[in-house]
């Protein structure tokens, strides 16, 4: 059983760099063509898929790879609230994103130098941000219900529903992630292994509309 | 045991999550759906009311030219009829047709040709001879009297085509026949109009073209010529398009209706 999942783990987390990196040079091709909150969006893939890479590369080396861990919560939460204070100019938000982003990199640095330090799994950081990103998309779903629908519209809500289910099934695997040490491996590699299988389909996903997004401006562009 | 309970707390709250955010995401979905139809069927509603709100101040214009029609003809050009026999009578009792006054000579002509303009402007204000005849006549008649100008050569052809029943669309197509004249005579300094017919499908295809000026359609502002004939064309569940074979001189237009007009 603990072969199975680890193996089969290991494979989807391959499979997982793989397209992220795939998806990641799609991107940096055309990037300039991209609207300012996909790019955001693009950063923080890149940044995904080349930590990723990185983590990957020190675990099989047996090397600590904490650190990376940090750093990509941290990169994860300028991205995302950068992200999410684009789309919500869509729909003329008025929530003043400052006071977001300053406690909340305060706090990363905070956790990551007196409370949860380097040699530790960054959970509360991770879990603040995985919060934050679920109660944004559901704010921005909402205020977009009765928007005039618009392809960048449509587009961003498509990704905000992803962000949504994605973080949704972090969140409770991050909060968890310090209590799950006390259980044997073979379930902790279970878990860990769901949330990889939804990072996956993530990221299938967002590869999908960042082509489709390519398709439709270059579509435009012909026109 | 507190493994256990541990496991089945993370996948309860794993599935909880799960389902919660999809409940969400297709809440919102449905909510946005159920808003956009809402606001479609307020928009349908909306161009319903325009639509006969048009339709009404058509009507009215048209009843009330019928009106001034009637009243012009009836009475007006009437009473110029009688002077003018009087003003006969005058000259007779003054000395006979070879009396020349020279005073009475200016009235009988001004008379004369008030007598013409007055039944002209009746008669284009509400064509008697379409309710008796229908359009096809009416449009025949039309290039008579054009052609007569000799400033100007008209040509309406498969003009039989139009099967238009009431009396109403077959008015609206004559004011659009005759709104696109009067810009011709205005704008155009051309030599020949052409009008032709022809049935394309379900629909009726009306070309109207001249060979005169013309002009790109970008660059002109739509006054209250091209606002009539846009609404009259709306009215017979119609579309229009302006010199759609991208022709570099004269005016041409393409106007498809609906065979059975408004009906």
């Amino acid at each position: 059983m603990l072969l199975s999942f680890m193996q089969v783990g290991l494979f989807v987390g391959k499979i997982s760099i793989f397209i992220g990196l795939l998806v990641s040079l799609l991107i940096l091709i055309d990037f300039k063509k991209l609207p300012v909150f996909f790019r955001l969006l693009a950063l923080f893939y890149i940044g995904s898929a080349s930590i990723d890479l990185i983590n990957h590369s020190f675990a099989v080396s047996g090397l600590n790879n904490l650190l990376f861990v940090h750093l990509f919560t941290f990169i994860e939460f300028c991205t995302m609230t950068l992200f999410f204070r684009e789309v919500s100019k869509m729909h003329n938000s008025r929530l003043n994103f400052e006071l977001l982003i300053w406690p909340g990199l305060i706090f990363i640095i905070l956790n990551t130098l007196f409370i949860q330090g380097l040699d530790m799994f960054s959970s509360y950081s991770a879990s603040m941000v995985a919060a934050m990103v679920i109660v944004l998309s559901v704010r921005f779903l909402y205020h977009t219900m009765d928007s005039e629908p618009s392809h960048q519209l449509t587009l961003s809500k498509k990704v905000i529903g992803l962000l949504l289910v994605y973080y949704s099934i972090s969140l409770v695997v991050i909060t968890f992630s310090n209590e799950m040490l006390s259980i044997p491996r073979e379930w902790q590699n279970g878990v860990w292994f769901i949330r990889g299988i939804v990072l996956l389909l993530f990221r299938v996903m967002i590869g999908i509309y960042y082509w489709q997004y390519f398709k439709h401006s270059n579509l435009l562009s012909a026109a | 045991m507190k493994d256990v309970n541990l496991i089945i707390t993370i996948l309860s709250a794993l599935i909880f999550m799960m389902g919660i955010s999809l409940l969400v995401i297709w809440f919102f979905s449905k909510g946005q759906k159920k808003i956009m139809k809402a606001r479609m069927l307020q928009k349908e509603q909306e161009l319903n009311f325009q639509k006969e709100l048009l339709d009404n101040t058509i009507r009215i214009q048209e009843e009330e030219r019928n009106r001034i029609a009637s009243e012009l003809h009836d009475d007006i050009t009437s009473q110029l009829n009688i002077i003018h026999l009087n003003l006969h009578v005058l000259k007779k009792d003054l000395g006979g047709p070879n009396h020349n006054n020279p005073v009475l000579e200016q009235i009988e002509s001004s008379l004369a040709s008030s007598i013409d303009r007055s039944r002209k402007m009746a008669h284009e204000l509400m064509p008697p001879l379409l309710q008796k005849f229908g359009i096809t006549y009416v449009l025949q008649e039309l290039e008579n009297s054009v052609n007569q100008s000799m400033a100007l050569q008209m040509q309406v052809s498969s003009s039989h085509l139009i099967g238009f029943e009431t009396v109403h669309d077959q008015l609206h197509l004559y004011r659009i026949i005759q709104e696109l004249i009067n810009n011709t005579l205005k704008y155009a300094n051309a030599k020949n109009i052409k009008i032709s017919f022809k049935n394309e499908g379900d629909q009726l295809c009306m070309n109207y073209s001249d060979d005169g000026r013309g002009f790109v359609p970008s660059e002109i502002k739509p006054g209250s010529g091209l606002k009539n004939i846009q609404s009259r064309c709306q009215l017979l569940k119609g579309s229009f398009e302006i010199n759609p074979m991208h022709e570099k001189s004269g005016f041409h237009a393409k106007f498809l209706f609906s065979k059975n007009g408004n009906n």
